[in-house]
């Protein structure tokens, strides 16, 4: 009775039968969870994990007053997935309304820019994948974003903009369009700027929305340091404005103006025309998208007479009052003429006298006595000859040949800035020189790469050279003084209130085997004359509606008030040196 | 007999009893036992089942959190973009080019030949001179590109700042020192210019303390009709 009971029977078999369909489960269990876990994993793992780089942000170039140069924004390439292109129903007043593809492109059309046309024919196809404009701006992107089109979509990509435009665009330089630097700062200071993309690999799930605790994988990106430098940009501004006019009114090829800190060697302006908005760089001439200021050479002229008289004076073969006769031709034995450029009688100058009335006659006769070697030595410790510590792209270090190589005449007429090259930024640099008491410093562009931790850290830069006696720099401020005092070109560069010194240059420029009429022109001087701070070089090269310095002491002038004004240099006390000119 | 069951609690009544004792009912004993033995399966139980019901709403908790953060994520990226929208804007119109074609829409025009006034001992210092649009190379109109400007100052805020300092001029004669004081230092922003005046306008009575400031920091103020 108890074995043969029906009830027990069937229960009997459903237990069997229940446990055979756990043996199953349990050996399917096994199966997947054991035998073939790993594989099953792989595959899932694939279709659930999301591999994500984590992009690294540039850093900003930054100027000495924080003002940005060069940042990185998000931009957004706006694309369509034509395959699933039809019309959009949007719900208006209550009221569903339709829009077709050709309605939608119609509204897309003024956001974007582009002919509707244009934009029909782009989410028209089978595609799965369309774009139809790159680097939309966020502004516009929110608009599209607010049409709530599901088959359109877009990617971020960073672009690199430059906000103040053309400022120091040619210092900063530019990247190309896939974002690798090509130019100026934006290339040698790469290192600082770049940072290292990060990487994320997660397991997400069907709505894209991450699984929790299921990061396999985590690198945080390294965004790029800041790299500050030295340049002022307002300041930098009013000098390419100034520039901008001059070069364009006179007609020149080029014109450039370097302000430069007399007693940090910071490069506080380098200004040049023509000019590069590395924006849109690609709309400027090649020639003109790096920096003439350390890439172009040109033989300087008289401005080169002040290292030549300062070189006098600290070998102690003369002082700011030494005489000389100086003729409007010299005729040399060797029957070669020095000439000046203006026609004047013999006159009685003093050392000061020739850099005043910048005679060619008068310094070739008071330098002479020293030799060519040691004119030479000088020049290399005022900086021909070698790059400057900034290490411009494509900087040139000036060109001079060594004085064994020198004939008779190269050796005077090197002593007026002839039969040598410099570029604007070492003309800059001779004069920094005699402003800071005779020791030459590096030139510095770059402050420093200021990381994260928002340390500043400054460049490596070699050491001071010292190439005048501090009194010997000291006369030849005292004589530069006396050139804008009673120059005639000079006098065109003072300026009321503060005492200024500097020097004119008209320098002939080569064409073929001789010298042609164009010239490049220059002022170069330093304010305030009783200590100095600041040093102005302007260089315009063949303008073609003045044919000497005259034309380079309106923008001299201009810079100059720019540079009193925006450091509140106080009013100069004191006179100039008493020196005689004449006798 | 197993040994479970020897060891079982169950068996603990029947375990040897001592020759004298109290009167102690065993059901009683077995019903309190059993009492206990149910509560401790239901403490456990219960426990289990709270666990169970914790690490599910812990779940649901971590879960929600996540499309919480997701959410704010998100926010976080809408400002972001709105941030970086607005700093875009903010560049373009404090950009060199913005504010010099912002005031030669105003008809200002930069004087190349600045004067100075020196307050020790009120000496004029410099020569004045009209700085006209024509005056050769002086064009305050900018001639630097900048291809990145995204707003502007327009024509619209240029006049309503026009007409504020139209209303402002009365006062503005009091001041007027002050405000060349101001102009002494190139204003970086139109806005912030107008700005300065209206609030050196709306306090006259301190303004000389600030003319005095300024002229400590530019020993100077530039008394150039032109300005």
């Amino acid at each position: 009775m108890r074995n043969n009971s029906p009830a027990k029977r069937r229960l009997g078999r459903l237990m069997i039968g229940m446990f055979l369909i756990a043996v199953m489960c349990v050996g399917r269990l096994i199966q997947y969870q054991v035998f073939e876990a790993s594989a099953i994993n792989a595959v899932s793992f694939d279709k659930r994990a999301v591999h994500h780089t984590i992009p690294a942000v540039r850093g900003d170039i930054i100027d000495a007053n924080g003002v940005v140069l060069a940042t990185t924004v998000i931009r957004y390439d706006v694309n369509a997935a034509p395959d699933i292109v039809k019309p959009v129903t949007r719900i208006v007043d209550g009221q569903a309304v339709t829009r077709t593809p050709s309605d939608i492109a119609a509204e897309l059309s003024p956001i974007l820019g582009m002919p509707a046309a244009d934009i029909l024919l782009k989410i028209t196809g089978t595609s799965k994948y369309a774009n139809i404009k790159k680097k939309v701006s966020a502004t516009d992107w929110r608009l599209i974003e607010k049409l709530d089109i599901p088959w359109i979509f877009s990617d971020k990509v960073p672009v690199r903009v430059y906000p103040n435009g053309a400022i120091a665009g040619n210092l900063i330089g530019f990247l190309g369009s896939d974002g690798t630097p090509l130019a100026g700062l934006e290339r040698t200071m790469n290192e600082c700027l770049a940072g290292v993309d990060g990487e994320e690999t997660y397991e997400s799930g069907g709505d894209g929305i991450k699984i929790p605790a299921s990061t396999v994988t985590t690198r945080k990106a390294r965004n790029g340091s800041t790299v500050v430098v030295t340049i002022h940009n307002d300041l930098q501004y009013a000098a390419q404005q100034i520039m901008t006019n001059y070069v364009k009114s006179e007609r020149a090829d080029w014109g450039s103006a370097v302000v430069v800190e007399a007693k940090t060697g910071k490069i506080l302006t380098a200004a040049e025309y023509p000019s590069v908005d590395p924006n849109v760089f690609f709309d400027s001439d090649a020639a003109d998208r790096g920096s003439r200021i350390f890439q172009s050479t040109f033989e300087p002229g008289s401005t080169m007479k002040t290292m030549a008289a300062a070189t006098a004076i600290d070998v102690g073969e003369a002082t700011p009052a030494t005489q000389v006769k100086a003729p409007q031709t010299l005729h040399l034995p060797w029957g070669d003429t020095i000439s000046d450029s203006h026609a004047h009688p013999t006159q009685k100058l003093t050392l000061t006298g020739v850099l005043r009335d910048s005679s060619n006659t008068g310094i070739v006769q008071i330098v002479k006595g020293v030799p060519a070697k040691t004119r030479y030595d000088y020049l290399k410790k005022f900086g021909i000859g070698s790059k400057t510590a900034v290490g411009f792209e494509g900087e040139s270090g000036g060109i001079m040949s060594p004085p064994s190589q020198w004939d008779k005449l190269t050796n005077l007429v090197t002593m007026f800035g002839q039969g040598l090259a410099v570029t604007p930024i070492q003309t800059a640099y001779f004069y920094q020189t005699i402003a800071n008491g005779g020791t030459r410093l590096p030139a510095q562009l770059v402050a420093g790469c200021k990381g994260a931790d928002g340390k500043l850290v400054a460049p490596a830069l070699p050491a001071p050279t010292r190439v005048l006696s501090p009194a010997s720099a000291r006369s030849t401020v005292d004589m530069l003084e006396k050139v804008v005092e009673q120059g005639g070109i000079g006098r065109t560069a003072a300026i009321a209130g503060w005492r200024i010194g500097g020097k004119s240059g008209t320098a002939q420029l080569r064409e073929g085997k001789g010298y042609g009429y164009l010239h490049a022109i220059s002022f170069i001087g330093m304010a305030p004359a009783e200590d100095p701070q600041y040093v102005l070089a302007v260089t315009i090269y063949k303008p073609r509606t003045v044919s000497n310095s005259i034309g380079a002491t309106p923008p001299f002038k201009e810079i100059m008030n720019q540079i009193l004004r925006t450091f509140s240099v106080p009013f100069s006390q004191g006179k100039s040196a008493n020196i005689p000119t004449e006798w | 007999m197993s040994l479970a069951f020897q060891t079982s609690p169950r068996r603990l009544p029947t375990a040897p009893q001592p020759a004298i004792r109290l009167v102690a009912n065993p059901t009683i004993n077995r019903r309190v036992l059993g009492k206990a033995t149910k509560g401790a399966v239901a403490v456990i139980g219960a426990g289990f089942i709270i666990v169970v019901i914790m690490g599910l709403v812990l779940n649901i908790m971590i879960s929600q959190g996540v499309y919480q953060l997701s959410g704010i994520k998100s926010q976080m990226r809408d400002l972001t973009t709105n941030n970086q929208i607005l700093d875009e804007q903010v560049r373009s119109l404090s950009s060199d080019q913005n504010l010099a074609n912002a005031a030669s829409e105003l008809g200002m025009v930069t004087n190349a030949n600045p004067v100075y006034l020196r307050l020790a001992d009120g000496k004029v210092i410099g020569r004045p001179q009209v700085a006209s649009a024509n005056s050769g190379v002086r064009i305050g109109k900018n001639v630097v590109p900048n291809a990145a400007l995204v707003s502007v100052t327009t024509k619209e805020a240029l006049d309503a700042a026009t007409a504020a300092a139209a209303l402002a001029s009365e006062a503005a004669k009091n001041a007027a020192a002050v405000s060349q004081a101001a102009a002494l230092h190139p204003a970086k922003s139109l806005t912030t210019k107008v700005a300065a005046e209206t609030a050196q306008i709306g306090n006259v009575a301190t303004s000389k303390t600030a003319a005095s400031a300024i002229v400590l920091a530019s020993s100077g103020i530039p008394v150039s009709p032109t300005n």
